[in-house]
């Protein structure tokens, strides 16, 4: 925006009001001579008249005129708004101060006495064009400076483009008393966003647009300045009235961001003043015009980043739900804590069982408060172990759970940060595994039993064979005469009972390994036991074990095969004499426990260390010495009360002695004895 | 079976010792007695002469026991055969009888 005060010489129209016609003339003449275009009237409604059509830059009128005076004059043109910075200079004959105050008060600029001379007359014409020039140049100033200021402040309001054309298109339009604007300002989108202020009103639309030759003149590389348009086929308006057009270029960052268009209805409608103002306005749209594509581009990112953010969380949330869904799957109960010891996983199996707690309970509470009823001492070890070594660590307690505790880094860091512990119940793979030992080494010894029984009886005949052969030959009298006749024929009856029982003794092991189910009776096990303690009596080595026997009244039956169950009683009889070395008391006791009976025997002996507990009735576990012991003793008797529908337990404790108990089902005394199927 | 001592009798019996004692004992009986190690030697035994019982182990090398009582009794004019064996179990003495033998005995006898 220029605003230059230079005081530019210009001829100026200047107006002469003289009833007078040489005084007319004579100052006609003056000013014309210095370059001053006149017009002259004799009467002050003449004047009125002219100037509602001609616009002058001074009037010079005589104070006395008829009808309307002078003064009268004055007072008619300042009551116009249009006339109020017109120099009005009152010449007259009079020189009174009365006349002088008379005339500023009706609104003259000067007073001047005739005669004059010219060039008083000229210097004061002058000082006025200048003054008026001045004036009209601040007015000017000023009404720019405040249709900036408007337009400024209305683009403070401004964020998008559509806004931002609206209000310089508006403003411009009224300020410039233009026939037609427009404003384009590109969007972020590449789209120019129009707005067309005319008489009607103002429309976004492009219809009073040309739009392709706004475009060209866009990208054109001339479009770096104003232009004033002439040609009416460069035109960028579509309107059929006006004549010449202004375009200015929107610019920022060095390009065209868009465009003002004003459309003048003559070429002499666009002053220097209304250039600079659109100027000034283009250069404000071009400053709204990039604050409203930053601010596009904050709200595009602005949504872009929510929805990304949205997403995201939906999936991590996601995700979250479907790991916890994996790890509440799995049959294994699991937990994880942190180095503070708080618990942070707690899956859905672990609420489960006797240790079992709800994970709302579990989660943020300290281990150690949760899990009472292990060791505080041991449980830290194993953890702060783990968290340490990176070891994973493994127990299995006797109620067969394998508790696993794993390190877990939850970044990839070089700590370990939790430890997750898992327990997985192992107790049917544990039985079944043994189950599935044992029934294997019984196929092994039944196997080796029928090849070893094979092998030995034939062997067997062959002695039998003979010493019958000899038995036969001294019936006949062969040595009759011999005095070891008698030795001979006893030794060989010796023989060949020894020789059939060894055929009892493979026949027993044979069945064993088949295990055959015998023919069963209902045993009475008052008599059973005691029968049992005769019978082992005599295996102690010395007299120093006592044999207590307790037998209830009450007892029940069994059904049992007698010669099985006297064999399994006599085995852990002998088992418990053989435990008692320096002697000690063996009792046999039988007594009813509810639909069960119970053969208890006890020994006061050396005890079975507890890590051969679960091994004691795996067929050949023996701890005697090589050839005192088998090992089959107990796997036999586990078999034969297996086979009977019962079990045998076993308590002991080192030193102190062995406690073996065997439960069986009291038989049902109605039925009479069947042979078991074989 | 003492009343025919002159019977022929054949043991086929892969137990060296066995074999000379009930070789021996027998023919002190009176029996004509040949013997055999194995079932092959059995047979071609049983083809040189004509045997009237037969008592045979089951569990020989070349030929068992069973295998001779099937062949045996494929041959016009079979023996009585009484089996003799260390396997004491139901199912062969069963089989043993279905095939044809006389009669079954577990060592030691």
């Amino acid at each position: 925006m220029s605003a230059s005060l230079n005081l530019e010489k210009t001829a100026a129209t200047l107006l002469i009001v003289d009833s007078d016609a040489s005084a007319r003339e004579g100052l006609r003449s003056v000013f014309e001579g210095a370059g001053h275009r006149t017009i002259a009237v004799a009467d002050a409604p003449s004047a009125l008249r002219l100037l509602r059509n001609e616009p002058c830059d001074l009037v010079m009128l005589e104070a006395e005129l008829p009808e309307v005076d002078g003064l009268a004059l004055c007072r008619l043109l300042r009551a116009q708004p249009a006339m109020q910075q017109l120099p009005l200079l009152v010449f007259s004959a009079n020189d009174s101060e009365g006349r002088k105050v008379e005339a500023f008060s009706a609104g003259a600029d000067d007073y001047i006495v005739k005669p004059s001379t010219p060039g008083e007359l000229l210097s004061r014409i002058n000082s006025h064009l200048n003054f008026a020039q001045r004036e009209s140049q601040l007015i000017g100033t000023n009404r720019e400076l405040q249709f900036l200021a408007d337009l400024g402040r209305g683009l403070l309001r401004t964020l998008v483009p559509e806004q931002v054309a609206r209000r310089v298109a508006g403003a411009t339009y009224e300020g410039t008393n233009a026939a037609l604007c427009a404003c384009a300002v590109r969007n972020n989108g590449h789209d120019l966003a129009f707005c067309v202020f005319d008489r009607e009103g103002n429309a976004e639309s492009s219809a009073l647009i040309h739009l392709e030759r706004l475009e060209k003149w866009l990208v054109s590389t001339h479009s770096t300045t104003p232009d004033l348009l002439t040609n009416k086929r460069e035109f960028l308006l579509r309107d059929q009235v006006h004549e010449c057009e202004y375009v200015v270029p929107v610019r920022f960052g060095g390009k065209n961001v868009g465009a003002l268009m004003v459309a003048f209805g003559s070429r002499a409608e666009c002053t220097d003043a209304q250039r600079r103002m659109i100027d000034a306005a283009a250069q404000q749209a071009a400053l709204a015009s990039h604050i409203s594509s930053l601010y596009l581009g904050a709200r595009e990112s602005a949504a872009t980043l929510a929805e990304e953010v949205d997403r995201r969380t939906l999936e991590a949330e996601m995700h979250e739900r479907f790991t916890e869904a994996i790890i509440d799957s799995l049959p294994l109960s699991l937990y994880a804590i942190d180095r503070n010891y708080r618990i942070v996983a707690w899956n859905r199996n672990r609420e489960l069982g006797e240790l079992g707690l709800p994970r709302g309970e579990a989660l943020g509470r300290n281990i150690f408060d949760v899990l009472t009823k292990q060791s505080r001492e041991l449980l830290q070890r194993e953890f702060s172990k783990v968290f340490s070594t990176e070891s994973v660590t493994e127990n299995g307690e006797t109620n067969h759970w394998l508790i696993s505790k794993i390190p877990m880094r939850a970044d990839e860091d070089d700590q370990v940060t939790h430890v997750i512990t898992v327990g997985e119940n192992i107790t049917a793979r544990v039985k079944s595994e043994r189950a599935v030992a044992r029934a294997e080494k019984l196929a092994a010894i039944g196997r080796l039993a029928a090849g070893v029984v094979h092998e030995i009886n034939n062997p067997l005949a062959t002695i039998a064979a003979c010493a019958e052969s000899l038995e036969k030959r001294i019936e006949e009298g062969a040595f009759n005469d011999s005095p070891e006749a008698e030795d001979l024929r006893e030794y060989l009856g010796l023989i060949r009972d020894e020789a059939f029982r060894c055929k009892t003794i493979t026949n027993g092991l044979l069945d064993f390994s088949r295990l055959r189910s015998g023919y069963r009776v209902l045993i009475n096990l008052a008599e059973l036991i005691k029968s049992t303690a005769r019978l082992v009596t005599h295996q102690q080595r010395g007299d120093n074990v006592q044999i207590v026997v307790e037998a209830g009244d009450d007892l029940p039956n069994v059904s049992a095969d007698e010669g099985q169950l006297q064999q399994a009683v006599v085995a852990l009889a002998t088992n418990a004499i053989d435990a008692m070395p320096e002697g000690g008391t063996l009792t046999l006791r039988a007594l009813r426990r509810g639909p069960r009976v119970l053969i208890e025997v006890r020994d006061t002996g050396v005890g079975i260390p507890p890590e051969n507990l679960t091994k004691i009735f795996d067929p050949f576990f023996t701890t005697k010495d090589v050839g005192r012991g088998t090992g089959l003793g107990l796997a036999v008797c586990y078999g034969i009360l297996s086979e009977h529908g019962g079990r045998l337990d076993v308590r002991s404790s080192v030193g102190a002695g062995t406690t073996f108990t065997i439960t069986l089902p009291v038989a049902d005394q109605s039925v009479s004895p069947a042979i078991a199927g074989g | 079976m003492n009343e025919q001592r002159d019977a022929r009798l054949l043991i086929a019996e892969d137990e060296a010792n066995l074999r000379l004692v009930l070789q021996k004992e027998l023919q002190r009986l009176g029996y004509r007695v040949q013997a055999a190690p194995d079932g092959e030697a059995a047979l071609r035994k049983l083809e040189e002469s004509n045997v009237d019982v037969l008592l045979c182990d089951i569990n020989m090398p070349r030929m068992d026991g069973m295998e001779l009582l099937r062949r045996v009794h494929e041959r016009p004019n079979p023996p009585e055969v009484i089996m003799l064996t260390g396997q004491g179990t139901i199912e062969t003495a069963v089989e043993a009888m279905k095939s044809g033998a006389h009669d079954y005995l577990t060592k030691p006898y």
